[in-house]
This record gives C-alpha cells, sequence and structure tokens, in this order.
C-alpha cells in the first residue's frame, strides 16, 4: 500500500512542494546564508520548518527520528512522539497518555512498528508499538556477554535490519537483530582513548548515527573531532579546532547521505559542514540568525533517502528541514 | 592470525586518528580551555566578546545542557523533563533545570499554592535555551547585584585563570596548569606546576565575572571524580573546607551572620550542641545515631577553616566509607541549607522548607504515590514522587516516618 516514490519522482514530487511552501516561508536558494565553498561543493535550500497547524513547532533541541521506508519524520519531545509526512507537516502523534516519561530516541522497524527507548539514567525500557504507538510489548536486548551487560543506551538507530544501542555514558554500542539479539558489541572507549581515566577528563559522545553502509559516525566536541568506525572495527576521524569553514568548534549531530556524503552539526558556529567521504571538506550550509533558513545552536541532524537534511536547533526553533542539491 | 591483523589494524587506526588530532584531554582542564570551544574567531557575532553563543550562558550550555551520561551535565534539557519528570542531573551544585519547574497544588479546598520555576535558583541568563533573569529579585538579596547580569562566568572564571599552585597557595599566575585541582584524585601539583581552583570558581585575584562582583576569598573544597549520580544507596560527599559562606557572600554581603543579626549563623562552629545533634540524628524522634555514621550529603557542613587539599581530599568520597559527621570545630555554610546553582525546593534550599512535613507514611510524597496520605496535594505540593525523590538526589526516604524539616539535623526540635 505504501507509495516509495523512486528518487527522480521524489524530487520533482519534492519542487511541487517547495513551490506551495514558496507562499508561507522564505525559500533561499542562492543567498548569502548557503555557503557555497567550491565547485564540487553541495548547495541546500531552505524548505520549511515542521510544523502543526499552529505553526513550526516551538521545541529546543528536539530529537529527530526518520522512516525512510515511507518517508516520514518523527520528532520526539519530552513524552510525546509527532509523526509529520513530506511536507513538514504533522500527521499524528503519541504517547503523551502512555505513562512511559520522556522518550528518549525511537526506531521504525522494518515492518513498521516502532520502537521507544525509554532511558532512565539507572536503567531504560525498550517498548514495542505497533505503527500508531500503542504498545504491544517490551523487549530486552538478549544474549548480551558480561562486558556489556551493564548498559543503559541513551541512543537508538535502525539500519538494516539491525539495531544499534549506544550507551553514551560508557561508550559502548551494541548491535541486535530487529528483535534485540546480540549480533555485535563495541566498546568505543577501547578502540579510541578518550583518556578519561585521568581524573576529571571527559571527552563525550554527543552526534551518533550509522550510515547505510554500517559505518558508526560520532562526534567527540572536545576532542574537535569527528569518527568513523566500519563494522570490522577499523576507526577513521576527522576535523580539527578554528571557525573557518570545514574546522570545528563545538560539533554536535552526524549523519551521512546516500552517496556517503558527511554532515556535521556545528553548535557554536551555528553551520551544518559537509565532507566527501574521504573526509574532505566540501560546504558550509547556512549561517547563525534568527531568520528562516537559519540556525540557532543546531543540535541534530539527519538525512532521508530524497537528500533532505532535518536540522533540530535550540531557542525554540525547532527542526528546519533543507533540500541538498548536487552542485 | 586474523583476530591478530584486525587488532593491528584498529592499533593503526587509533594511531593514526590521534596522530592527526595531536591532543586528547578534558576541555578545561582545570584552566582555561581550548578557545574554539567558546570563541567563534572568525564570524561571530560583534555583541558578544567573539562569543558565538547569543550570550554567555548559552555558550557554556552548547556543553554542560545534557542529562546524566557524564558528570559534567547541570542543564537538562527541556526535551527531557516534561511535565511530571524532573531535571535529570545529581551534582552537587544541583541541575538548572528546576529553574523551568513550576508547581500548583491545592492544598485546602478554595485555595491555590503556586511555587514558580525561578524560585528554585540562581537565574542565568541563556536565551538559547529559554533562560530568563529573575523577576522577583531584580538585584541579589542582600546585596546589589544586577540580577539580568547573572551569568555562568559571574561565578566561574571562563577562562580558569585561578590556580594552586605546589605549596597550596593560590594565584592566577605563577606556574602552568596542569589539571583540574577539583577532584579527591587531582594530582598535586609539583614545584612549577599548578592546578586550577575548585570549580574553576572566581576567588581572590581573579577579575570580576558578569556583574562585576570581584572576589576576596578562595572556595577551598574538594568533590569525588565521580559526582553526578544517584545518591540512594551512598552518598556523594562534597569535602567543603574554608571560605563558603564568604564567597557567597561577595554578592550576598547582607546574608552573612558577620554583617547581619538577624540572618542565621554562618561560617561558625557548630559546638557541641550542633554537632552533637547532628551526630545523634537519625530521623524525627529518633536520636540514636553516632558520629560515626552520622555525615548525611541533604545537610553538610564546613570542615572548620580547613585549606588542605590532601585533608578535604581523603573525605570526598562517593563510597560511603568516610560517614563521620562532624566535630564541634566544624561550621555551618550557606550550603549547609542551599545548593549553588538550583533545587527542587523554594529559595533553592536543599530540602524542602516550606511545609512542616517533607515526608509522610514512610515516603517521599507526591500526588501519583501509593500512600493516600503522602499522595495528599498539602504533602505533594504539585509534584510527583520522581520528583521529590530527584529533588534529594534520589536518596532513600531513611528519616523519620513522619519526617519534619532538615534544620533539626543540627537542632534536634523534633
Ligand atoms: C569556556 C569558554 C571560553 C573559553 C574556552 C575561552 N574563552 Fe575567552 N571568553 C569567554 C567569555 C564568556 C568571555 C567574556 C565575554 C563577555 O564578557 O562578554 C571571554 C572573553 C575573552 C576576551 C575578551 C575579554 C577579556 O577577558 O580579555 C578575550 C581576549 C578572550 N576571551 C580570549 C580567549 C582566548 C585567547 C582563549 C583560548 C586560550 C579563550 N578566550 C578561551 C569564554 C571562553
Ligand atoms: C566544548 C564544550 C564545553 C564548553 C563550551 C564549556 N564546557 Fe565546561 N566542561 C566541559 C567538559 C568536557 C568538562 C569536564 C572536563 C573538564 O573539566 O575539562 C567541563 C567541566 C566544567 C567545570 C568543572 C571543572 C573542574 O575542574 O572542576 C566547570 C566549572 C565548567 N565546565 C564551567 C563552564 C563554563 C562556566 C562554561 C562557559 C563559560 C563552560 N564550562 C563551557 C565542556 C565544556
Ligand atoms: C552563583 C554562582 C554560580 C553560577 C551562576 C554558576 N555556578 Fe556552577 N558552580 C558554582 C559553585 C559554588 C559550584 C560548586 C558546588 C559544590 O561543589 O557544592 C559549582 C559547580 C559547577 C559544576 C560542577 C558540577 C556541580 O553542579 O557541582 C559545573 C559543571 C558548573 N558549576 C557549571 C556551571 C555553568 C555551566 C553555569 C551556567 C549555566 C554555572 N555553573 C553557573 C557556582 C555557580
Ligand atoms: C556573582 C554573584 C552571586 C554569587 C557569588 C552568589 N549569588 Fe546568590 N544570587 C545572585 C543574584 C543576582 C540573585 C538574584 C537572582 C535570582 O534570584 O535568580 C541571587 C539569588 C540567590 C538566592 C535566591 C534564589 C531565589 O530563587 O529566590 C539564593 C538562595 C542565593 N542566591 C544563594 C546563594 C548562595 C548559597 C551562594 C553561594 C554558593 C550564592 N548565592 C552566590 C548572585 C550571586
Ligand atoms: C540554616 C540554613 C540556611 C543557611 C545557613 C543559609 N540560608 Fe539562605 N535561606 C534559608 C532558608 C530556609 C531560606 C528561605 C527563607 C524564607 O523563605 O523566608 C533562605 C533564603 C535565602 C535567600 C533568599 C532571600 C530572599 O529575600 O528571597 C538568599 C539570597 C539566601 N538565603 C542566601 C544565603 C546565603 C548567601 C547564605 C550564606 C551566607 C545563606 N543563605 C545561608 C536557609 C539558610
Ligand atoms: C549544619 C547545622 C545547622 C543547620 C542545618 C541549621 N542550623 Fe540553625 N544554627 C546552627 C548553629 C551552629 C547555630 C548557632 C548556635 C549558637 O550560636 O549556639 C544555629 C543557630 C540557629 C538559631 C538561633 C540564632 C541565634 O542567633 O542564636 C536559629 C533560630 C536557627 N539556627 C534556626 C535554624 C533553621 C530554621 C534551620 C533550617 C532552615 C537551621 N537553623 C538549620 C546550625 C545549623
Amino acid at each position: 500500500m505504501d507509495f516509495i516514490p523512486n528518487r527522480i519522482a521524489g524530487r520533482i514530487l519534492h519542487l511541487a512542494v517547495v513551490s506551495t511552501v514558496c507562499l508561507l516561508a522564505v525559500v533561499f536558494s542562492p543567498s548569502p546564508s548557503l555557503t557555497q565553498v567550491n565547485a564540487e561543493g553541495v548547495k541546500a535550500s531552505y524548505l520549511y520548518g515542521l510544523s502543526d497547524f499552529t505553526g513550526s513547532l516551538p521545541y529546543t533541541w528536539p530529537k529527530i527520528g526518520l522512516d525512510e521506508t515511507r518517508n516520514e519524520t518523527y520528532v520526539i519531545y519530552g513524552d510525546i512522539v509527532r509523526m509529520f509526512d513530506e511536507n513538514g507537516m504533522e500527521v499524528y502523534r503519541f504517547g503523551e497518555d502512555l505513562g512511559l516519561g520522556p522518550i528518549s530516541d525511537l526506531a521504525v522497524l522494518g515492518d513498521g512498528n516502532i520502537l521507544l527507548l525509554i532511558n532512565r539514567l539507572e536503567s531504560y525500557e525498550l517498548v514495542l508499538c505497533d505503527f500508531r504507538g500503542t504498545p504491544a510489548s517490551k523487549i530486552k536486548i538478549e544474549n548480551l556477554p558480561p562486558a556489556f551487560s551493564g548498559m543503559v543506551p541513551n541512543r537508538l538507530c535502525f539500519r538494516q535490519g539491525r539495531l544499534y544501542f549506544v550507551d553514551l555514558g560508557t561508550k559502548k554500542v551494541v548491535v541486535t537483530d530487529s528483535k534485540g539479539i546480540f549480533q555485535d558489541g563495541y566498546d568505543l572507549a577501547a578502540l579510541a582513548d578518550f583518556e578519561e581515566k585521568k581524573a576529571g577528563v571527559q571527552n563525550d559522545i554527543v552526534g551518533f548515527s550509522v550510515d547505510s553502509k554500517g559505518n558508526m559516525l560520532f562526534t567527540v566536541p572536545t576532542l574537535f573531532r569527528a569518527f568513523r568506525l566500519s563494522p570490522d572495527k577499523t576507526l577513521a576521524s576527522f576535523g580539527s579546532s578554528g571557525s573557518i569553514p570545514g574546522k570545528f568548534n563545538v560539533i554536535a549531530g552526524i549523519a551521512s547521505d546516500d552517496q556517503g556524503r558527511i554532515y556535521v552539526a556545528d553548535s557554536l558556529r551555528s553551520v551544518v559542514a559537509v565532507f566527501d567521504k574521504d573526509f574532505k571538506f566540501l560546504a558550509e550550509l547556512s549561517s547563525r540568525g534568527f531568520k528562516p533558513g537559519e540556525l540557532i545552536v543546531p543540535k541534530e541532524v539527519a538525512v532521508d533517502n530524497k537528500g533532505r537534511i532535518y536540522i533540530s536547533q535550540a531557542a525554540q526553533r525547532g527542526v528546519s528541514v533543507f533540500q541538498i542539491f548536487d552542485n | 592470525m586474523k583476530s591478530l591483523k584486525t587488532s593491528f589494524v584498529i592499533l593503526a587506526a587509533v594511531l593514526i586518528t590521534f596522530g592527526l588530532s595531536g591532543k586528547a584531554f578534558a576541555f578545561h582542564s582545570g584552566g582555561v580551555a581550548e578557545c574554539m570551544g567558546c570563541h567563534n574567531i572568525h564570524d561571530a557575532k560583534p555583541d558578544t566578546a567573539l562569543l558565538a553563543g547569543s550570550d554567555i550562558s548559552s555558550t557554556c550550555i552548547n556543553c554542560h545542557g545534557a542529562t546524566g551520561a557524564s558528570s559534567y551535565h547541570i542543564v537538562t534539557p527541556d526535551a527531557d523533563m516534561p511535565a511530571g519528570t524532573p531535571p535529570g542531573n545529581r551534582t552537587p551544585g544541583g541541575d538548572f533545570g528546576w529553574l523551568k519547574k513550576s508547581y500548583t497544588w491545592v492544598p485546602r479546598t478554595g485555595t491555590t499554592s503556586s511555587e514558580a520555576g525561578e524560585e528554585h535558583g540562581h537565574n542565568i541568563v541563556a536565551v538559547d535555551f529559554g533562560y530568563a533573569a529573575s523577576t522577583e529579585n531584580t538585584t541579589a538579596p542582600g546585596g546589589d547585584m544586577d540580577s539580568t547580569q547573572l551569568a555562568c562566568n559571574s561565578c566561574h572564571d571562563n577562562h580558569g585563570k585561578l590556580r594552586r599552585l605546589s605549596g597550596g597557595t593560590f594565584a592566577t599566575t605563577g606556574a602552568p596548569i596542569i589539571a583540574s585541582g577539583s577532584y579527591n584524585n587531582s594530582v598535586i601539583p609539583a614545584a612549577g606546576q599548578a592546578v586550577g581552583a575548585y570549580r574553576l570558581l572566581r576567588g581572590t585575584g581573579s577579575s570580576a565575572g558578569s556583574g562585576g562582583k570581584t572576589f576576596l576569598t578562595i572556595f577551598n573544597a574538594v568533590v569525588p571524580s565521580t559526582y553526578n549520580r544517584s545518591e540512594a544507596t551512598t552518598p556523594t560527599r562534597v569535602a567543603y573546607g574554608a571560605g563558603i559562606a564568604d564567597w557567597c557572600a561577595t554578592c550576598h554581603p547582607d546574608m552573612h551572620s558577620a554583617n547581619s543579626s538577624v540572618t542565621h549563623p554562618v561560617n561558625e562552629n557548630l559546638g557541641s550542641t550542633e554537632a552533637g545533634n547532628y551526630n545523634s540524628y537519625i530521623g524525627s524522634g529518633n536520636l540514636t545515631g553516632t558520629s560515626a555514621t552520622s555525615y548525611d550529603s541533604i545537610i553538610p557542613f564546613q570542615m572548620d577553616t580547613t585549606t588542605d587539599f590532601a585533608t578535604l581530599a581523603a573525605k570526598a568520597v562517593i563510597d560511603g566509607s568516610v560517614s563521620t559527621g562532624p566535630s564541634t570545630s566544624d561550621r555551618v555554610m550557606c550550603l549547609s541549607c542551599h545548593r549553588a546553582h538550583a533545587t527542587g525546593f523554594a529559595r533553592m534550599t536543599r530540602w524542602q522548607n516550606e511545609g512542616e512535613l517533607i515526608a509522610v507514611d514512610g515516603v517521599w510524597p507526591g500526588s501519583d504515590s501509593a500512600s493516600t496520605v503522602a499522595s495528599q496535594a498539602k504533602y505533594a505540593m504539585g509534584r510527583t514522587v520522581a520528583e521529590t525523590t530527584k529533588a534529594y538526589n534520589d536518596t532513600t526516604m531513611h528519616y523519620g516516618s513522619y519526617q519534619r524539616s532538615l534544620c533539626n539535623k543540627c537542632h534536634a526540635k523534633d
């Protein structure tokens, strides 16, 4: 029943959307807020902020989830999950009356069911809901080896049939099948030396996502560095501190598109930097400001398979959506 | 063979990683952090000293605004604390998220009580995160500092210049800072080295921060290296030393008993009566405690006028191994009753001071309590059990079954 347009059809459909949105929101095409750095670069134009009928979501740092199969976007804020259609309009919401408390993250599974992660600091819960958000059962991560048994995940991703659970505190990642059966585990602190054995030293992972090849992307802002960990546990990284395009001030969310380009939000400079798959800097999207199409303290980024980038922000600016174009 | 190869690849990758980045330290490490963590030196907006945040405190909350996971998080993002859910951080200073927790309740038919979030602490101004100046206190009570200027760097030195030198003296220069000096496992600086002042707090010699107040005192204290944690099983014991009350009085001079006769004594020895009460007090109606186990992190005290790091560090534990209560020369300080950032209670007190009973029917109260007594509005005061419990840093309710104010820990009037 689901209509999954192919890439080109998606673009055409998308243009139609843009033209309607034009009437409501200012669309920046080649404007100063879109830095184009070189010919290999990418371009992006602002589409809209995710909205309901009262206007843009007035949220600070909401979390974003994507359902790639059905082209739907989820926004998690407190105990509410809101679902948005391809035009960025809210179509459905649930959660408030479930009494689960704040929802930390979610994953939309291949069958359309939704897995909610509830992190309670010392413990956590995984609630499997149907596509309407009605809880059906609770699941557990099964067959956890002892090295991972104490983990309390605060992030959750779903990619190609696998669930990725991340405990930002212990810096451990567990990969399971879609039922929660353990497949692999990664101790990021053992792979990359965060130097946390010294008194008071803390270097947090802030952004985390999994690309279409199963690589884990994560950022450590206090090291001014972004990382890519491939499934075979090879770790690569890029970035250095600075305020010119391509350098990092305080980085946060990280995501990649289907061409392998990597998007890194910089909360301090209020931009999103774009790198190619070899970590070569390509371009910088948007700039700091309160106008539509500008950014204030971006935190999370997510890219769907139609080349749209979703960016969550502070100052109650909710989630802004941009269309990425190849240059 | 294969696994050997893989681990070699990992090792090589790690080496390359840090070879390239050339650094792997903490952020502030007791002193001035990497400039790029706060300054956007190329295209910042000109109005804020090249800071890229909308204001100073927003710049700090970029990194400090998270829940749990790491200890230094002190502002729970709004998304993590919908109605009924408390802020999640349990640090000694307290979570600024409490400033967003307003409560209303109806204790008796026809009356409504309310407690605005802004009454819960220091209202730092951080517009990117929805924190505004206090509307109630236009200046610091007992002082004249303009509340609209209150920022993280009114109290902390954003550049962390104050340092503890090898001999234990403090200065803003004299030797390089090698690490944080806040923790029980912080290094002791050798000759020619220094560590950061406790929590990068301003003190003698520091320039004034936002709001223009110059400190004439050092805040002597040591904290366990893990400090943002549940206190359900063991307390997080911060060892406070000399200077706490004078430090707070920098902005609140008239709240200090040295300057006012109508305020509770501070920086005064507990003496045999109050120290004795503290050591025997277990809860309302129970004075059977002993000094060996009487320490309570909800009602901390100052170790006389101690400035020695090692003496303080020996007491800063999270495993319950040091549970001794005060001696007669230990002191009452502002932080015996308040926290430094914010708390779940009015006037930033460490426990409920508005009602007669802080716990009833053997449990912390809350509107959703299973106890028909503890769920009553006059006890719950608009809070859920989770909110009340978190406001006590998840301490298990171990006092009297009908427990009165914790002023009694020192005064035993109940
Ligand atoms: C933790 C955040 C932070 C870091 C890291 C930081 N600064 Fe600052 N800096 C500030 C703040 C906050 C101000 C005060 C802005 C104001 O008062 O408007 C400031 C102001 C300044 C000023 C102007 C006022 C003054 O104090 O002289 C200079 C110059 C400066 N910083 C230089 C630096 C340099 C150089 C570094 C790196 C070695 C650095 N800063 C690192 C937060 C930081
Ligand atoms: C780039 C991220 C980042 C920014 C921006 C930042 N901090 Fe921190 N802060 C950290 C980290 C990480 C730690 C824990 C490790 C450490 O102390 O270096 C920390 C620790 C601290 C501590 C405890 C230090 C100690 O030694 O006990 C204080 C106090 C503090 N920060 C205050 C501030 C203030 C005030 C600002 C804004 C002027 C600020 N921070 C901005 C990341 C940041
Ligand atoms: C009114 C003064 C004051 C202000 C304003 C203030 N702090 Fe603090 N802060 C303190 C004191 C005092 C401590 C030590 C508390 C203790 O150990 O009991 C502290 C502790 C901390 C710690 C260690 C964790 C903890 O809570 O014990 C961090 C991190 C920190 N502050 C960051 C910040 C940031 C970021 C801001 C602004 C959003 C800020 N502070 C505003 C006084 C202040
Ligand atoms: C840099 C100046 C400064 C320092 C240092 C400072 N305060 Fe304050 N304090 C203020 C200001 C300004 C206000 C009024 C604004 C507000 O209430 O948010 C205030 C308000 C308060 C309040 C009233 C809160 C309320 O909600 O009514 C309490 C209690 C308090 N401070 C206690 C302390 C304690 C305890 C310390 C020491 C740990 C301290 N202060 C250190 C500036 C300071
Ligand atoms: C013995 C416990 C205790 C000590 C010690 C203490 N306070 Fe308080 N403080 C309280 C209580 C309780 C209140 C609320 C009083 C009320 O509601 O009338 C309060 C209120 C305040 C207020 C708000 C006053 C107002 O007008 O809104 C400030 C500011 C304050 N204290 C600062 C301090 C400072 C600074 C120190 C140390 C110099 C200190 N306190 C020491 C218990 C204490
Ligand atoms: C950490 C211990 C401690 C706590 C907690 C404490 N006090 Fe005190 N209190 C003292 C000491 C010490 C004195 C001075 C006694 C003396 O001079 O003999 C004192 C004195 C007093 C006095 C007499 C004042 C005077 O000038 O003689 C009153 C009234 C008082 N406290 C009320 C309170 C109230 C109300 C609270 C709770 C908000 C409280 N105390 C919490 C230690 C404490």
